[in-house]
Order: structure tokens, then C-alpha cells, then sequence
């Protein structure tokens, strides 16, 4: 079988430890996880220094959690459970571990009765494994405190996690069983050693001490339970909430790799799921509430956590992922360049494009005045499509944010000498003419108007073709890395948008060649600015709030900003209400003079 | 850590010289051919990457566009050497000078016949022994130093070197580190004892022979002008065969003189040695057998390696080490800021006990830092570290193959200059091609 071998190939191990692979973010690789201290959520952290001194093994011993009473103290601490002679530190050619292993060789006494690490030595200084307990049966107050009572397990093995990388020296207590929590131990014994280095110096390879899966042992279930139950966003990298669902080999997709069945495409669906047919996929719920009788319980997490699907860029997998081709944009020269391709096309596209599809919103009827009687589908159709044209139009806001944030990033980085806020749309827009442009336009959404949509929106087309050049430019070393995913994010929008516009077409066929036509539509013309001042008035403050809260954010205040953006949040809902209004009179806003 | 006896040795290509063949190029990659198609070295990280055609062509038609090309690729540059010097580096191989004198009369000798230029004396035990303590103080549990014996000819002062070597092993042991002892003799006064010794403390031995019998006995004779080339192979039969844990290698100095390499190389292989190696004549102090034709060496470098290339490719081994260290180096994408440990990790013992950037920079006031009963001059060594780092090398800055060569070895160039970077060039740029041959046709000579 002769392998179709991808070039750049990456020949040499530098040039191979370079390469970045095509798929899920740096953010779900190991290094990035998300891992607190205690149990762990990577490895159970005792576990590696249960053999924190070579030969020995020890278990922590203590209550169920710190809050408990201290019922049996004797029983707690680090309990050695074995001596491992056969430890490979122990086989070290050096005198300290020759010694240390002649001793444990000879230490047949640790074999009966239960031995407790009793203290550690280091650098001169030792800690001992106990502590003088308050007891407030005592009558006389100067002796409030029980002799000597062993630590917690979970105290002690943070003692000992307190403890540097070389020379120590422990000792060993058996304690007698039945007897009290100070009683003197029956034998001691004084080991002197080293903390284990854990990892190889030169490989970081995990102690060849450490047996397979000694290192996750103990987290099993609370593992799996945690998994499921967190709420705090602790396995954010690595827990996906709603996932799309699987394309299996040979299904048509789009160019991003998603179905090209429109339910199968955008259904978002809960990876949870505890029904995994795939005919019976319903859509996830908004919260976890909602989601969770649905979910797998714990029981059949324990059984069956490897259903749990793998989920590459959003979308569930179950067969061998097939990279597709790498981004082969190219970036621009300079930062300059950079700017200007985004203060003079990109952003003032996303505003004209805000604007257009937010027209052809107030065009399509309401539920209302839906001709239910004749087109029975119409009122869900109605709905449907202005729904997603709404989000459309509110997704082209959000990119004119960020082409904006694109623009004040590259200036706190020193990139370029200024930032002026950009919000003012452009005069053309990508269409399937000579000059790949056509006027701005204010329509209504007829079918000719959605095929015109599908256009800008097109992978491949001018804004994707053009943010992939920014994404380009934007890995290269000199830029902020963290501005790669704000440009990502616009270009992968930009698919759903035609996804969107591709389902809104298939909804439009119901109408198709019916008189008069396009019955879904109000009747609406662009009004005069007379008609329209209180809109346009509106307008022109979001614009002017908009302005000064990007200034804000320019010049690093963006708690500051948050204040004129929010109000101009709170004027869109008004401008809606209005908008609304007026085309129900059939009267739309002229967001531009006409042309 | 770098093994004692490559550091001595001068490895590789770095060294070597001439031929004005391949130019500097681009600083930033380097483009070559093989049977399997174009290949680009990306020279930030040495990165080795295969392009398909239509690249190539791309690249070869917009000079000025080939950085946002790679970069359109993923490729783009980590500065993964920066301009910052080493600073205070820990030292970890000593190379002792322990007889500055010798008895061959080699005519190109940077030594002085062992002198270097002064008179002929043995370092003293006193010296030698606060040297080894000093190295293996520096040296914690697990960590690995090296010590080197050279001269003039080191086996002229047996009993030093001896107790050096067994302080040093003693040492190492007491302080659960790890020490390495090499040995660079001319092979002449080489007993069986001394092989059962070097066996007993796993030395790399490494022998200075310039080829077959005549060859040799030209450009090494005996002082007095006696021949010494079947001495030497008497002398080294006992040691060869008692080598399992000791590696014998031998070192050709290539001079006008000398330049059959691929019939030394196959005569030399054939007599057991661990590996052969070659390393050109830039520098003597008299000018005698200094190289010039460096297009003649280039040829006959290409020719062993050719040689190389076909033994490996059947699965046999042929060890001629300038292509087998360029080969791994190569692999592993080596990209350094100087061209070896010289003055950093690595320093030279003259026999007072002064200390030096090298065994070659002995007695040499340019090299002086410090002694070892002072210690390192710390000061001094920060000033060799920032003005050697190969980013304020001229023309090395701007050349694509800085990071393989490292700017050259620092003796020859402060005596001579840069005469052979053309060669350097060109070996590299062999030695480029043969990893791409090698890689496809055997990956698992890199495993």
C-alpha cells in the first residue's frame, strides 16, 4: 500500500516536535489539563509519594475528610504497607543506596505489627508525625492536651510532599494495637536515605518504582463520578457539554467537515447523552438541570464511560480522523497590512452585513400577520427564519467587535501606531459579478437575496478566504498568540452562517413560483429619513456609545468600556422594538443613503 | 552532557574547510536536492522538511516571499537560539596536559612538539590531583563528567596520569556521580598494561595515525625522523583486542600530503578501530601541511561518504565517524550557539595548572581563564561566551549553516581565520542529502 505522504513533510525531530497538528486546540493536551493537587484529576498524587523514600511503601491513613472527628488517631498516619527490595533506586551503585539496602534487607522486624513513619529528618530540621491535641474533658486547663496524638494520614502526606529532592532520614514507630493514641511505641527503627527523585532528570519518565497503573489507582471511581458531576468548569478542556454528532465515512459534508443534512449539521447534542442511538438524538437542553435525566448515571458511567464519544472540533468521532489540509493562507507582509485589510474591509463588512441581514429580518412577516389558513407551515417558517436571521445579524456584530479588538490588540502590542474605532459599514459586498463585488442593498428577503447571502457566507469565498490569510498572518511569532483564536473563531462563524442561509433557502421552497410571490414577506419599502428619525437617532447613538467604549478598551481600560457598550446593548433592544414597528407599517430603516 | 572524547576530537564537519561551491545563501533556510525531491533546511531549530514541487517552485520564484510561503505552512521561525551568551556554565570535562612533550616530530603540530612553545615539562601529581578534585566537586549525584589526558604525548607521563585517573574514578564513586576518561596518544609508547588500565576504566582512546605506512610516517615521525607507523600498529593490536568496555578510535590530520581519504578510511577500518575519523589542518604554527585545496579535501569527504552511504544502506556498519556524528546530528536538528565546549563546560590543564578554553589554546594568552587552584575566572569566561556566541560571528550571522557549524572551532579561527567555510558548506550540504537517503532507505539506522 503506497501512503500519500502530506507535504512540508517534517523530516528531522526538530522539524517534527514543530509541526502542529491539524485538530482539537493546544488546550486539550495533557500539559494544558486542568489538575488540582488533591486527589488529582490526572494522577492521584499520593500515589507517587506513597514510595517517597526508596524501599518503602506507605498508605495515608486518615479520616474521610478534614471536618471529621478524630475517632481513631491511632490508626492514622503514613502506615508502611511493605518493603520493596527490589526498588530500583535501591539498586544504585552508590554507597547510600548499597547501605540503605543492606539495612532494609535486614530489617526482618518490619515485617510484624504495623510500622507508622514516626518523623522526617532533612537539612538539620524534623518534623515529627504527631501534634498535641486539645481535650476539653480535662478539668485542669494546663493539662487541656493529650500527650502525643499521630497526624492525620492526609497531614502527614503533605509533610512529606513538603520535602525537596535529596538526603533524608526517617524513622519508623510500631505502634501497639488496642493501645492508647500517646502510648509509647513498641519499636522504632532509623533509616537513613533520600526522597525519590520522581521522574528521570533527562526524560521525565515517571520511576520505574511506580508499577502500571499505580499512579491512577484510587481515583477510579471518585474519578469518574467528578467527571460527570463537576459543575465548576474543572474539566472544561477536556469535557465537552454539546457535541455535533457523528459523519460517518462517505456522508456528504461541508467544507468544515459537518453534515450537510441541516438537523444533522447544527443539532447540537448533549455528550453525555445516555440513549446513544443515533436516529433518536434530540437536541441538548440549555442547563444541566434540564439535561441530566438524560444523562448517563453513575452506575453506567463506571460500565460504560469508553461510549463516551471523542469529540474533534465540536463533532463527535468514531473512526480514524483524517486531518484535512492544513491552512495554506497567506499571511500578509506586515502588521500594516494586516490593519489595513481589517479597518478597511473586513470590519466595515461585518457592519454592512450586520445591517443587511437584520433588513431582511423586519421583511419576513411576524407570526401574526402569517397567512396560516393558506400556508400552514408558514408561521413555523416565519419564525424559523427570522430566528436565524436574528442570530446571523447579532454574530456580524459580534465579528465587528472583534475585528475591532483585532485592531486595538495589534496597537497594545505596539504593532501598529493607532487605533480609531471602525464603525462605519462598507459600500460593497462580495457577489458573483465581474468585480466579485455589488452595491451595498437594503432588501427584502426574497430568494435572490438569500442566494446572495449564501455567497458572502461561502467557505472558500472573499471574508473566509480573507480571515484565513489574517489567521495566517496572525501565528507568525511577532503577533499576541491569543488573537489567532478570535480570528478563528470569525472564520469558522462564517460556515455556520452559510449553514444557516443554505437551511433558510430549503424553507423557501415551500414558496417557490406561488402568486403573488414570496407571500412570506411583508410589504416594504426603505422609508425617508423623516419617517424614520427616532430609528436612524438610535442608530447613530449605538454607534456613538459603541466609539467610545472600543476607545476604552484601546487604551486598556476595558472595565470602563463596559459601561457605554452596555448601553448600547440596551439601545439595540429599543432600535428593534422600533425597527419592528415601523415594518409592520412597511416602512424600513434607511441604515445608508440610498445609492 | 557531551561525550569528553567528541569534544576533543573536533567532530564533525564544524571544523573542516574549502571549495567555492556552495555560497551562504539565504540566513534564514537552505534549499538542496536529493533522488526523493526537494528539501528545505529551515535553519532556525535545524528543522529538515520535504516539499512537494509546486512549493519549490514557489519558493524559487519569489525570493523575497519564501518566509510567509513556510509560514502559510505552519513553518515559521521560534528563535529557538537567542543572543544571549551562556553564562557561568558548570564545568564538566577536564582535559589535562599531562606531559607537554612528546616524542614524534609531527610537522604540522599546533603543540609545538608538545611544548607549545616553551619548554618541555610533565604536569606534577599536585596539579593533576586538585584539577580532578576540582572536576568532580562540581558534580552532584547521577551527573556525568568527563576527564581527558592529552599532551603533547599524555603516555609520556604514565604514573600522573595513572593516579589521576584513579582519583577521579575513586571521587566520582564517593560522590554517586559518573565520570568518563579519554585518552589522546600517539600509540607509540602504548604497553599491554596500559590497555588492560584503559579497559579497567572504560577509556575512548583515540589515536593519531595519518594513514598507511609511508603516508604516515611523513607527516609523524619520530623526532630524529625514525619512522613510527609499524611501532604504532604493534602497539595497537594488544589494544584493540582488549577493547569491550574502552573504544579505540582513530584520528587522521588531513594535509596536503594526506589526501587519499577513502583508502585510509577503508585500511584504517579494516585494522578494528571503533571508528575513524578526519579532521583538516587549518592552522600549524610553522605553515607547514597546512590545507588550501579545500575543493580536492571536499571531493575525497564526499568520497568516504559516499562509501558510507552504500555500507549503511546494505546494513553494514562502517564507522567513519564525521558522517555518522554529522548524520545524528543532522537527525536530532543540533542547532548551537558556539561549535563546541570549548571555554564553556569544556576546558584545557596546561601543567602548571593554568587553565585554558582548550587543549589547543594551551599556554595561550587569548584562551587564559583562570587556574585551577583559583578556579574558573569567571569574568573572563563571560567575555569569551559573549564574543564567541556564533550571532557576532562575521560572516557566520548571516550564513545558513550557523547552527550546525557553530562558527567554527575557536583556535583555528583566531589563528587563521575562516578559510574553509565553503568546504564546511559543502560537507554540510553532502551530509544534508546523505541524511535524507539514509532516513528513507534505513529509518531504523536512527532508532
Amino acid at each position: 500500500m503506497t501512503i500519500e505522504v502530506k507535504r512540508p513533510f517534517p523530516r528531522n525531530l526538530t522539524a517534527r516536535a514543530a509541526y502542529m497538528v491539524p485538530g482539537n486546540p493546544v488546550t486539550t493536551r495533557p500539559e494544558d489539563a486542568v489538575a488540582n493537587c488533591y486527589p488529582g484529576l490526572e494522577l492521584d498524587v499520593r500515589n507517587l509519594d506513597r514510595r517517597f523514600f526508596p524501599g518503602l511503601v506507605f498508605e495515608f491513613v486518615a479520616r474521610a475528610d478534614t471536618g471529621s472527628p478524630y475517632t481513631t488517631p491511632e490508626r492514622y498516619g503514613a502506615l508502611l504497607s511493605y518493603v520493596d527490595i527490589y526498588d530500583p533506586d535501591l539498586q544504585l551503585d552508590t554507597p547510600e543506596a548499597r547501605h540503605l539496602n543492606d539495612l532494609l534487607n535486614n530489617a526482618s522486624q518490619l515485617a510484624t505489627g504495623d510500622w507508622y513513619l514516626d518523623w522526617v529528618e532533612q537539612a538539620g530540621r524534623r518534623i515529627t508525625m504527631s501534634w498535641r491535641r486539645p481535650d476539653p474533658t480535662r478539668e485542669d486547663p494546663a493539662r487541656r492536651q493529650h500527650e502525643r496524638t499521630p497526624l492525620d494520614g492526609l497531614f502527614v502526606w503533605r509533610l512529606v510532599r513538603s520535602l525537596e529532592q535529596g538526603p533524608v532520614k526517617l524513622g519508623l514507630a510500631r505502634r501497639t494495637p488496642g493501645a492508647k493514641p500517646d502510648a509509647k511505641p513498641s519499636a522504632t527503627l532509623e533509616l537513613p536515605g533520600w526522597r525519590r527523585r520522581f521522574t528521570d532528570a533527562s526524560t521525565g519518565v515517571v520511576s520505574a518504582a511506580y508499577q502500571p497503573g499505580e499512579l491512577l489507582q484510587s481515583l477510579c471511581s471518585p474519578w469518574q463520578h467528578d467527571f460527570r458531576d463537576c459543575a465548576c468548569h474543572y474539566w472544561a478542556s477536556n469535557h465537552p457539554d454539546v457535541v455535533l454528532g457523528e459523519v460517518r465515512p462517505g456522508e456528504p459534508t461541508l467544507p468544515d467537515g459537518r453534515s450537510t443534512d441541516p438537523v444533522r449539521g447544527t443539532l447540537q447534542l448533549d455528550w453525555l447523552r445516555a440513549d446513544r442511538r443515533r436516529d433518536l438524538a434530540g437536541g441538548a437542553m440549555n442547563n444541566i438541570v434540564k439535561n441530566r435525566p438524560f444523562q448517563f448515571d453513575h452506575f453506567q458511567l463506571n460500565h460504560d464511560w469508553q461510549e463516551l464519544a471523542v469529540v474533534l472540533q465540536d463533532q463527535e468521532i468514531n473512526s480514524v480522523y483524517v486531518p484535512r489540509t492544513a491552512d495554506t493562507a497567506v499571511p500578509y507582509a506586515t502588521p500594516a497590512e494586516l490593519a489595513q485589510v481589517i479597518r478597511d474591509q473586513l470590519a466595515p463588512l461585518e457592519m454592512t452585513l450586520a445591517i443587511e441581514y437584520l433588513y431582511a429580518n423586519f421583511s419576513v412577516r411576524d407570526v401574526p400577520e402569517a397567512d396560516a389558513a393558506r400556508w400552514p407551515t408558514m408561521p413555523g417558517d416565519v419564525t424559523f427564519m427570522r430566528h436565524q436571521l436574528l442570530l446571523t445579524a447579532q454574530s456580524e456584530m459580534l465579528h465587528l467587535r472583534w475585528a475591532n479588538e483585532l485592531l486595538w490588540e495589534l496597537y497594545d502590542a505596539k504593532l501598529v501606531p493607532s487605533y480609531t474605532p471602525v464603525l462605519t459599514p462598507a459600500l460593497q459586498v462580495p457577489a458573483p459579478t465581474p468585480s466579485g463585488f455589488r452595491p451595498r442593498a437594503l432588501a427584502p428577503l426574497t430568494p435572490e437575496a438569500v442566494e446572495g447571502f449564501r455567497f458572502i457566507e461561502d467557505p472558500g469565498g472573499f471574508i473566509d478566504t480573507t480571515y484565513c490569510r489574517v489567521v495566517a498572518t496572525l501565528r507568525r511569532p511577532e503577533y499576541p498568540p491569543h488573537l489567532i483564536d478570535l480570528a478563528q473563531r470569525v472564520a469558522a462563524d462564517g460556515v455556520q452562517h452559510f449553514s444557516r442561509f443554505s437551511d433558510i433557502k430549503k424553507t423557501l421552497r415551500t414558496y417557490k413560483g406561488v402568486t403573488p410571490a414570496n407571500p412570506y414577506l411583508r410589504t416594504i419599502a426603505v422609508g425617508t429619513p423623516e419617517q424614520t428619525k427616532a430609528a436612524l437617532d438610535l442608530f447613530e447613538k449605538i454607534r456613538a456609545r459603541l466609539a467610545v467604549g472600543y476607545s476604552l478598551e484601546a487604551r486598556g481600560q476595558p472595565v470602563a468600556s463596559g459601561k457605554p457598550v452596555g448601553e448600547a446593548r440596551q439601545v439595540m433592544l429599543e432600535l428593534n422594538e422600533i425597527a419592528e414597528s415601523l415594518a409592520r407599517q412597511g416602512i424600513g430603516i434607511p441604515f445608508w443613503p440610498s445609492t | 552532557m557531551r561525550d569528553p572524547a567528541r569534544v576533543i576530537r573536533l567532530p564533525v564537519a564544524r571544523d573542516l574547510a574549502p571549495a567555492p561551491a556552495t555560497p551562504p545563501g539565504s540566513p534564514d533556510h537552505h534549499l538542496f536536492e536529493t533522488e526523493h525531491g526537494a528539501h528545505l533546511l529551515f535553519v532556525d531549530g535545524s528543522r529538515i522538511y520535504d516539499l512537494d514541487d509546486e512549493l519549490r517552485r514557489a519558493l524559487d520564484g519569489d525570493p523575497g516571499g519564501v518566509a510567509a510561503r513556510l509560514a502559510a505552512h505552519g513553518i515559521t521561525s521560534q528563535h529557538y537560539v537567542d543572543d544571549a551568551p551562556l553564562v557561568d556554565p558548570p564545568l564538566r570535562a577536564l582535559s589535562l596536559a599531562v606531559a607537554q612533550k612528546c616524542n614524534l616530530g609531527c610537522t604540522y603540530c599546533y603543540a609545538d612538539q608538545g611544548t607549545f612553545g616553551g619548554e618541555a615539562r610533565d604536569m606534577s601529581w599536585e596539579v593533576a590531583a586538585a584539577a580532578v578534585t576540582k572536576l568532580v566537586a562540581g558534580a552532584g549525584p547521577g551527573e556525568r563528567v568527563n576527564l581527558a589526558f592529552l599532551g603533547g604525548e599524555p603516555l609520556a607521563n604514565r604514573g600522573v596520569l595513572r593516579r589521576a585517573t584513579e582519583l577521579g574514578a575513586a571521587l566520582a564513586a564517593e560522590a554517586g556521580a559518573k565520570i568518563g576518561f579519554s585518552i589522546t596518544t600517539n600509540g607509540t609508547l602504548v604497553t599491554d598494561d596500559d590497555a588492560a588500565f584503559f579497559e579497567r576504566h572504560g577509556f575512548a582512546v583515540t589515536v593519531s595515525l595519518d594513514g598507511v605506512g609511508d603516508v604516515h610516517d611523513q607527516l609523524r615521525p619520530f623526532q630524529g625522523g625514525r619512522p613510527s607507523y609499524a611501532r604504532i600498529v604493534a602497539n595497537l593490536a594488544p589494544l584493540i583486542a582488549r577493547a569491550s568496555r574502552m573504544q579505540v578510535t582513530a584520528r587522521v590530520t588531513v594535509t596536503p600530503r594526506n589526501l587519499d581519504l577513502p583508502a585510509t578510511l577503508d585500511a584504517l577500518i579494516a585494522l578494528g578501530f571503533h571508528s575513524v575519523g578526519f579532521a583538516p589542518m587549518l592552522s600549524s604554527p610553522t605553515g607547514r601541511d597546512q590545507l588550501d585545496d579545500f575543493g580536492a579535501l571536499l571531493d575525497a569527504m564526499i568520497a568516504c561518504g559516499r562509501s558510507f552511504e552504500s555500507h549503511v544502506r546494505a546494513g553494514r556498519r562502517y564507522p567513519f565517524s564525521n558522517a555518522m556524528s554529522a548524520l545524528a546530528e543532522i537527525h536530532r536538528g543540533t542547532h548551537r550557539p558556539y561549535p563546541c565546549g570549548a571555554g564553556a563546560g569544556y576546558l584545557g590543564v596546561s601543567a602548571e595548572g593554568d587553565l585554558f578554553a582548550c587543549h589547543r589554546f594551551v599556554g595561550d594568552a587569548a584562551g587564559a581563564l583562570g587556574s585551577v587552584e583559583a578556579g574558573v575566572d569567571r569574568a573572563r569566561q563571560r567575555t569569551w561566551l559573549a564574543t564567541r556566541h556564533v550571532h557576532t560571528q562575521e560572516p557566520c550571522r548571516s550564513c545558513w549553516a550557523r547552527y550546525l557549524c557553530g562558527g567554527g572551532c575557536h583556535h583555528e579561527v583566531l589563528r587563521r581565520g575562516r578559510p574553509a567555510c565553503d568546504f564546511i558548506r559543502g560537507w554540510l550540504d553532502y551530509c544534508l542529502g546523505a541524511y535524507v537517503r539514509v532516513s528513507a532507505a534505513q529509518p531504523e539506522y536512527f532508532a
